[in-house]
């Protein structure tokens, strides 16, 4: 086991330190010079110098990439010349709208993906298996921030059921967690928390449909293995019943390697909801990107760029703890 | 070889896929000499105007017809996706086919810097090389194309190791097989079927994520009719009863999407029944 | 033979829909396994002795096959018969385990790999026996014990991959055994284990069989290991019974050529026709979907002659206990 945990965090540093030095010649050392990028195509000549300086420009790239990645591991992230404050303040106070929605979205997902598949192959019919691959071609196939526009137009304005593209709804009274539905439940406000739901289902909905999709996939592919595998035969042998058999034996074997994907979506949805939270203005970090993209702010999508791939590598790391925690081959060997 | 084909031929699903793939291909292909109408032909008096027989899919804000721009878009798409997934393919193909081969350094420092790679989320990563090397198409492929490098890479390096570890292959390298006449006689016509999977999976991430730069600006640029960026556009009519704007260009990366998928998936059903998923899907 | 025997099957006939049509992969096949006592079912691969077995757990719909004709009979230790293939599915998941059980081939991927070698022990138990997790698991250390596993107090907590083959084999075999079942079908349990291994197991099953005073339904492929364990065998050939007598009768007085062919290839065995006619069993068991018209064995066959391929001849009775399918048995001795 401590084997197993020295290794993955070997290999983890070593992804971190990979993905650094990606972001640093994407961004610092490819042809578009970083101060234009930082200070804005009318930014006079002096203002340019000014700001190459300040980055540290002048420096060897060795330096500067050492600058680079000892400023994000110590939360200089640098300065928005649009929110006209630093980086990390900026992103820390975006992290908990992202984070809720992100992770309703990951229920959404998971629990529909598991229910449905798993209901699906217990009734062993074709045409329902027919329509869940068809439901996860769809899933994978629909442009998120197509299918946020068509929602919109049908469960906002057409229908009314959702409130529209206006963000997260009124902030709760105390905010604790962050989450609104959380700080509602916690001060009792079954209604506000209810709310802050109604705010959430139409970009969650829309976040989740490719996780959705992949997870059918993922699991579906894992249950007919699963299904044809000996020991389920045996199991039948031994007078198992088909119910027992399939939730208390075939499931959890399916379920296992969905860990791992599960937690990979969730890093991802993290990173991922850029375009859904630019439509339905979710003040989370992925509407403060897309703003600094337009007002061309970069030291907000730098950081965020290089943050996205960190989340995605420690949310990796503790999957597979989690995993190796789990699973019992990987527990005890 | 020809079992296979039929089986292809037989599969309802992958007649679909394939179905919606031509149909789409036929309206990038012959559609501007059967509709022609100038896509970026403005004309304000007829802004806005919902589907009818003049216009199928409605005009746009400056009155220009969304059908020939749906058309125009076509060929946006399914080029650049065709591209990406050319360029993808032999970039990533041919380090996975080096590391594979030669081992060692090469092959740990090519694998770090793919694992690397695979850390961002692909639209992450494509926006931040589109931002990197200046908005723009060329850019925003470069960044798609960097995206799913590592996903050949994997594939092409893994089949190496299985097929170096294979008897006959260590038996030609023992008769002085040189490693080209190994790659073209062993590996290739072995990886092909996966080759072709990972493609059409390629060819839908392709669709999307350029569209989804299109629709944050970061990719092909106005006033090219691109669905992403033609989603935009409608974005800002989606709750003023202008529905065809956004709908129709989604439809479309919809559908080349969903095709792609499909087809990458009856393929891998064909010739690996046994196996799960890809990777990149 | 004066008593009624443990298990009674009549004219068992088996089929698998495949997208190329109607495989018959059982037809025709009938035998018995007298109480306490082992019968061995000896064939080729893709003879039908698998399919058999699984048809008398009635387990062969899972891989899309039908038992379409024939009775199979459990008796009980009162002597009242079950008629197997008419039970509801109900019933028959009690029967399953408690009054028959099964080993498997392939111990490696038989066991559930993510449920503890105790608890697959005690599901067993508690599923027939309603006894308590508490009493399940203790029961489950005895079985342990009983199958020869060292420290059984320790391993049962322990998972599949932490056991060798033979171990899990064993595990395999507490299993089946732990609630008592009158009968045991053991699926070739030797064939995927090292030698020395293989032996241990037969033994362990020998020794259990006296222990627990079972039936044993034995598959394999190796005349050898018949000789060895069993009192009775049947040996089949593409979905058949050929030949079906006590073991000493079959060894001494073989009847049908397959038969003689099998024993010619048990190693060190002294088997062979008279007068020079060596039984090459030369060539492949027909494919199910295309078997030849008459004998089945005809094409494989240096005693064929025209009426075998003519009509498939019937299993018939050539000494006491001795039944042979072959019209030419007269001219086959040893």
């Amino acid at each position: 086991m401590g084997r197993f945990l020295a290794e993955r965090l070997w290999s983890a540093v070593l992804t971190v330190l990979g993905a650094s030095i990606i972001a640093f010649v994407v961004l610092r050392a490819l042809p578009t010079d970083p101060a234009r990028l930082i200070a804005g195509p009318f930014a006079s000549e002096d203002v340019l110098a000014q700001v190459r300086a300040q980055m540290g420009l002048d420096k060897p790239l060795v330096t500067q990439y050492l600058d680079y990645i000892v400023n994000f591991f110590t939360g200089d992230w640098g300065f928005s010349y649009a929110a006209g404050k630093d980086v990390l303040p900026l992103v820390a106070e975006r992290l908990p709208a992202s984070g809720e929605l992100a992770l309703f979205a990951f229920t959404i997902a998971f629990s529909l993906a598991v229910l449905l598949t798993v209901l699906v192959s217990y009734s062993g019919s074709r045409v329902l298996d027919g329509l869940l691959r068809a439901a996860s071609f769809v899933g994978v196939g629909v442009p998120p921030f197509w299918i946020s526009l068509l929602f919109l137009m049908l469960f906002f304005e057409t229908l009314g059921w959702f409130p529209g593209p206006v963000g997260r709804g009124p902030a709760p009274p105390h905010v604790i967690t962050g989450f609104y539905t959380f700080d509602y439940l916690l001060a009792g406000d079954i209604r506000g928390a209810l709310t802050a739901l109604r705010h959430l289902a139409l970009p969650g909905f829309a976040l989740s449909l490719a996780s959705f999709g992949y997870l059918i996939r993922l699991l579906r592919a894992n249950l007919l293995d699963v299904v044809h595998e000996p020991f389920i035969t045996v199991l039948h042998s031994k007078g198992v019943p088909a119910f027992s058999a399939h939730f208390r034996h075939i499931l959890p074997n399916a379920f296992l390697p969905t860990i791992t994907a599960g937690g990979l979506i969730l890093a991802q949805l993290l990173g991922g909801s850029v375009l859904v939270e630019q439509i339905f203005t979710w003040p989370g970090i992925g509407t403060l990107v897309i703003d600094g993209i337009t007002r061309q702010d970069y030291a907000v999508v730098q950081a965020f760029i290089l943050l996205s791939a960190v989340i995605y590598i420690v949310v990796n790391f503790a999957v597979d703890l989690l995993y190796g925690w789990i699973d019992p081959r990987v527990r005890r060997s | 070889m020809l079992r296979t084909a039929t089986k292809i031929v037989r599969d309802p699903e992958m007649a679909l896929g394939v179905a919606i793939m031509a149909v789409l291909v036929l309206v990038a292909v012959a559609g501007p000499f059967i509709w022609r109408v100038d896509p970026l032909k403005v004309n304000v008096l007829n802004s806005l105007l919902p589907p009818s027989l003049d216009h199928p899919m409605g005009t746009d804000d400056v009155g220009r017809d969304v059908f020939a721009r749906f058309i125009w878009g076509a060929q946006v798409s399914i080029g650049v996706a065709l591209a990406v997934t050319v360029i993808g393919t032999l970039v990533g193909g041919v380090l996975g086919l080096i590391a594979g081969l030669l081992s060692g350094a090469v092959d740990l420092v090519l694998s770090r810097i793919m694992d690397a790679i695979l850390a961002f989320p692909p639209l992450i990563l494509a926006m931040a090389v589109a931002i990197g090397l200046g908005t723009g198409m060329v850019s925003a492929m470069v960044g798609v194309i960097l995206a799913a490098i590592p996903w050949y890479f994997r594939l092409l390096r893994g089949e190496v190791l299985r097929l170096r570890h294979m008897m006959y292959v260590e038996s030609a390298r023992a008769l002085g097989a040189s490693n080209m006449r190994l790659i073209r006689h062993h590996i290739l016509p072995q990886t092909v079927s996966t080759i072709l999977i990972q493609a059409s999976s390629v060819f839908s991430f392709s669709v999307m994520t350029m569209a989804a730069l299109g629709f944050v600006g970061l990719g092909i640029q106005p006033p090219v009719p691109e669905w992403g960026t033609m989603i935009t556009e409608g974005l800002a009519y989606a709750l003023t009863g202008q529905w065809w704007l956004g709908l129709f260009p989604g439809l479309g990366i919809f559908a080349l999407a969903v095709a792609g998928n499909v087809i990458a998936d009856r393929l891998r059903d064909i010739y690996d029944p046994k196996s799960g998923l890809g990777i990149g899907g | 033979m004066s008593e009624a025997p443990l298990l009674e099957v009549a004219n068992l006939r088996t089929t698998f829909d495949t997208p190329r049509g109607k495989v018959v992969s059982v037809e025709d096949v009938s035998f018995s396994v007298p109480r306490g006592k082992t019968l061995g079912l000896v064939g080729e691969s893709g003879s039908g002795k698998s399919v058999t077995s699984l048809s008398i757990m009635r387990l062969v719909g899972r891989g899309g096959g039908q038992v379409e004709a024939g009775t199979i009979t459990l008796r009980g230790n009162d002597g009242a018969g079950i008629d197997v293939l008419s039970l509801p599915e109900r019933q028959m998941r009690e029967v399953r385990g408690r009054d028959m059980a099964m080993v498997f081939q392939e111990p490696m991927t038989s066991l559930d790999p993510v449920w503890s070698i105790g608890d697959q022990i005690a599901e067993s138990i508690r599923l027939h026996h309603g006894a308590s997790k508490r009493e399940a698991r203790a029961q489950a250390v005895e079985m342990l014990r009983l199958v020869g596993i060292p420290a059984p107090e320790r391993r049962v907590k322990d998972y599949p991959h932490q056991l060798s083959g033979g171990m899990r084999q064993r595990v395999m075999i507490a299993i089946a055994l732990s609630c008592r079942p009158g009968l045991l079908i053991a699926d070739e349990p030797t064939t995927a284990l090292d030698v020395t291994i293989q032996a241990q197991i037969l033994d362990l099953i020998r020794r259990l069989q006296a222990e627990i005073g079972m039936s044993v339904l034995f598959i394999t492929h190796n005349l050898g290991v018949v000789a060895e364990i069993a009192d009775r065998v049947a040996v089949m050939y593409s979905g058949q019974v050929v030949e079906e007598g006590p073991v000493a009768e079959i060894f001494a007085n073989p009847r049908h050529p397959y038969t003689v062919g099998l024993m010619a290839s048990i190693p060190g065995g002294d088997h062979g026709l008279k007068d020079g006619h060596l039984p090459t069993i030369g060539g492949a068991p027909p494919n199910p979907l295309d078997r030849p018209a008459g004998c089945r064995f005809a094409p494989r066959c240096t005693l064929a002659k025209d009426a075998c391929r003519a009509a498939g001849p019937a299993l018939e009775e050539v000494a006491p206990q001795h039944k042979v399918r072959c019209i030419r048995w007269q001219e086959v001795t040893r």
